[in-house]
């Protein structure tokens, strides 16, 4: 793994997503400018990934801290990754601790979590790890503050439920949440009974802390809060999202027809856990994953050994929890394979806006683990007291092992070492029923340690090895923006492709922040009468008129007269990705017309005073200006501006030092 | 005894695993997971540009070729 951490190899999928919009945010931040809107792609358009990248939360502002300090964007986000991966395995530790009281069995669920697909993944996927490790933190305070009902604790669940809120859509977690609320109240009434009394207790007496928490979380979601405001709106189309496998005609209608939310089909139609995940790809053919696959998902051989030899072991509620939730869980994510989504869809809203299900998968890897390892503790409990016994317990041993050998055999491409631990295992508990169980828990940790991680050492070594073939730089030295008058004709990245898929692209641009080809294509997000002209015009029309990015014009009826560089009578005085500031001096008055996306948010200003904003030849900006020396500015002000990205920010901060202090003096 | 027979977690693990079993759609998901091997999502082609043996193998396992895509999907 040591390639990826130190970046020789690239990240590559939806963390390049992620990547370009951190590395795009944190250049504009420290050119001193909040970044709104990305002029550079799709004739510009707003920059709807701020708001599900993760960038407010405390850990992500590693970036430009180390960019600051001289490291480079690429480095310092990769570090920002694996900082917040062990973070996650961190509060794993402490979650498996406080389910098991157990510091034993915390290490090795803290292994296995380590060990598993979600630190490979987040080279490829750093959503499931953004998803995920907010979630263990907010249950490791959850159970803490029902056990312990301080201030911290609470304060804990309110930070954590900060952080999801900015961690993609929280769709993912609240949906795990009402799965876990709904199976612990049927399995533990009297537990919920006293938590809720006791948390009504608490807030009853701390309503001060309360109310700061409600605030804090309405901070943390105002960012989201202000795109589904502007989505809401209609100022921006998702042919990305609506468009898929549909005629032209079709894509058109749904585009237009829709702002925010998606048909069942559209929902289902891609992104479900049955697309994404195989049964064969648990066991078998681990060795030849494809680096830049989302697919990767594994969790080491011996969790499932230990779930097989479990079978005959007393069941417990826990164990009725945690394999409820996740086969609950799994039925949502496979879509429209299965009714229980089919159900949510038509009876909870929330349910109507999301889509990639496979992403519940990651919420598989912890549960599962935690389930294994509960399996494990049952296990190493069993101690046989006499001669017999034991004679038992080695021949279930044993027995249950070749019935795992035999599962195996049922799958392609297994790799050697995967039944290497199968047969390690088989000797470890041979010799701990034999009597092994006398010696202390540490050593057999040790043991149980390198069960764990012998497999998936390999396959991540393999991993790697597919992976080195993935050559290439990513862009990451800082830029000052330069207004470029003309749009180049060809795609700049075409001598560099190294995109599995073709509108990933775009954030080459955003990286360079430099003007892409004059065309929309397939988007995420494009303003909604870009989107409309782009339909209705021929491509290479559209291509060369919006070339240039300033045309002048005498009146309504004449013809323009497309600027390609600097002049006495027009030239730029300030550029960034929210505002472009001319000076102007023509000797009669002229319609000014800025080839970049029209939207309601956008405001002009002559000499500092509002003018009105024209919507030019469709989709475009447009200002009348009279002869003489003035000032013409474009600027982007959406709901709430940059202030609701700082105050987020800096919310979390403070919810985060608070929670620290507080849990630091036992408060 | 029926207590300490059905009080195991291989009993509840395989009531679980049959509900699972019936509810879900699996030649669905076998359709959905050819088409997003094959690219279809993508780049529009019935085909993957950059994937491997790992892609052909499971091609060849589930039975999905180009034929069985054009003629159910």
């Amino acid at each position: 793994m040591r390639d990826f951490v130190f970046g020789i190899i690239p990240v590559n999928m939806d963390t390049h997503t992620t990547y370009g919009a951190a590395k795009f945010y944190f250049n504009n931040i420290l050119n001193g400018v909040v970044p709104l809107w990305d002029p550079f792609v799709s004739l510009g358009r707003n920059f709807y990934l701020m708001d599900i990248c993760n960038l407010f939360v405390p850990v992500t502002q590693v970036i430009g801290f180390l960019k600051l300090a001289g490291v480079n964007y690429a480095n310092a986000f990769v570090a920002y990754l694996v900082v917040y991966f062990f973070i996650g395995c961190a509060g794993f530790y402490f979650l498996a601790k406080e389910i098991l009281k157990n510091r034993s069995m915390a290490y090795l669920a803290y292994v296995a979590l380590m060990f598993s697909s979600l630190g490979a993944s987040m080279f490829t996927q750093t959503k499931l790890v953004e998803l995920v490790v907010p979630a263990i933190w907010f249950f490791f305070f959850l159970i803490r503050f029902a056990r312990q009902k301080n201030r911290g604790h609470f304060l804990g669940i309110a930070f954590t439920g900060m952080v999801l809120i900015n961690s993609y859509l929280p769709f993912y977690f609240l949906t795990v949440g009402m799965v876990f609320t709904i199976v612990f109240v049927i399995l533990y009434p009297s537990h919920a009974r006293d938590f809720c009394i006791n948390f009504y207790r608490f807030l009853s007496k701390h309503w001060l802390l309360a109310l700061m928490c409600i605030v804090g979380l309405i901070l943390a979601a105002a960012p989201l809060l202000a795109y589904k405001i502007i989505d809401a709106r209609g100022e921006f189309v998702s042919p990305g999202r609506h468009c898929q496998y549909s005629s032209a005609q079709e894509c058109y209608d749904r585009t237009m027809g829709r702002q925010g939310g998606m048909s069942y089909v559209e929902i289902t139609r891609s992104g479900t856990l049955g697309e994404r995940v195989d049964m064969q790809y648990l066991f078998g053919h681990l060795d030849k994953i494809t680096y830049g696959s989302d697919s990767l998902f594994f969790l080491p051989v011996w969790v499932f050994v230990l779930l097989a030899l479990s079978l005959f072991l007393p069941l417990q509620r826990l164990t009725v929890l945690l394999s409820v939730m996740t086969v609950l869980t799994g039925l949502i994510a496979c879509g429209h394979a299965a009714g229980l989504f089919g159900f949510l869809y038509r009876h909870v809203l929330l349910f109507t806006y999301f889509r990639n299900f496979f992403f519940f998968g990651a919420f598989f890897i912890p549960i599962l683990i935690l389930l294994a390892v509960v399996q494990l503790q049952a296990l190493i409990g069993v101690k046989p007291a006499d001669g017999r016994s034991k004679k038992w317990a080695v021949g279930g041993i044993i027995a249950l092992h070749v019935g795992f050998f035999w599962f195996l055999m049922h799958f392609q491409g297994v790799p050697a070492v995967s039944w290497i631990t199968l047969g390690l295992s088989a000797v470890v508990f041979v010799f701990y029923y034999a009597g092994g169980f006398r010696f202390p828990l540490r050593l057999w940790t040790g043991a149980f340690t390198v069960l764990l991680v012998i497999q998936p050492a390999w396959i991540m070594r393999a991993y790697a090895l597919n992976a080195i073939e993935f050559k290439y730089v990513l862009p990451s030295a800082h830029v000052t923006p330069v207004f470029g008058w003309v749009r180049p004709d060809k795609p700049k990245v075409d001598s560099n492709r190294i995109y599995q898929f073709g509108h990933y692209e775009g954030f080459w641009y955003d990286m360079n922040m430099t003007d892409a080809p004059a065309n929309v294509g397939f988007s995420e997000s494009v303003p909604r009468f870009t989107f409309d002209l782009s339909e209705h015009t021929p491509a290479d029309v559209l291509s060369q008129y919006a070339r240039y990015k300033i045309v002048l014009y005498d009146d309504l009826n004449s013809a323009g007269e497309a600027v390609s560089e600097s002049s006495p009578q027009l030239d730029v005085i300030h550029f960034d990705v929210n505002t472009l500031r001319l000076k102007t001096d023509f000797s009669r008055p002229k319609i000014l017309v800025y080839n970049d996306s029209y939207t309601a948010s956008w405001k002009a200003y002559l000499d500092g005073m509002p003018v009105e904003l024209l919507r030019a030849n469709g989709a475009f900006k447009g200002v009348r200006v009279p002869e003489g020396p003035h000032t013409v500015e474009f600027t982007y002000r959406p709901p709430g501006g940059a202030w609701v990205y700082i105050t987020a920010t800096i919310a979390l901060f403070t919810f985060m030092i608070g929670t620290m202090f507080m849990l630091y003096w036992g408060l | 005894m029926l207590k300490v027979i059905f009080g195991r977690n291989i009993v509840f693990w395989a009531l679980l695993a049959g509900a699972l079993f019936l509810s879900v759609n699996w030649r669905l998901c076998t359709i959905e997971r050819g088409k997003y091997l094959l690219g279809i999502y993508y780049n529009g082609h019935f085909q993957n540009e950059n994937d491997g043996t790992v892609y052909r193998d499971y091609l060849k396992t589930h039975g999905i070729t180009h034929e069985f895509i054009k003629e159910n999907i």
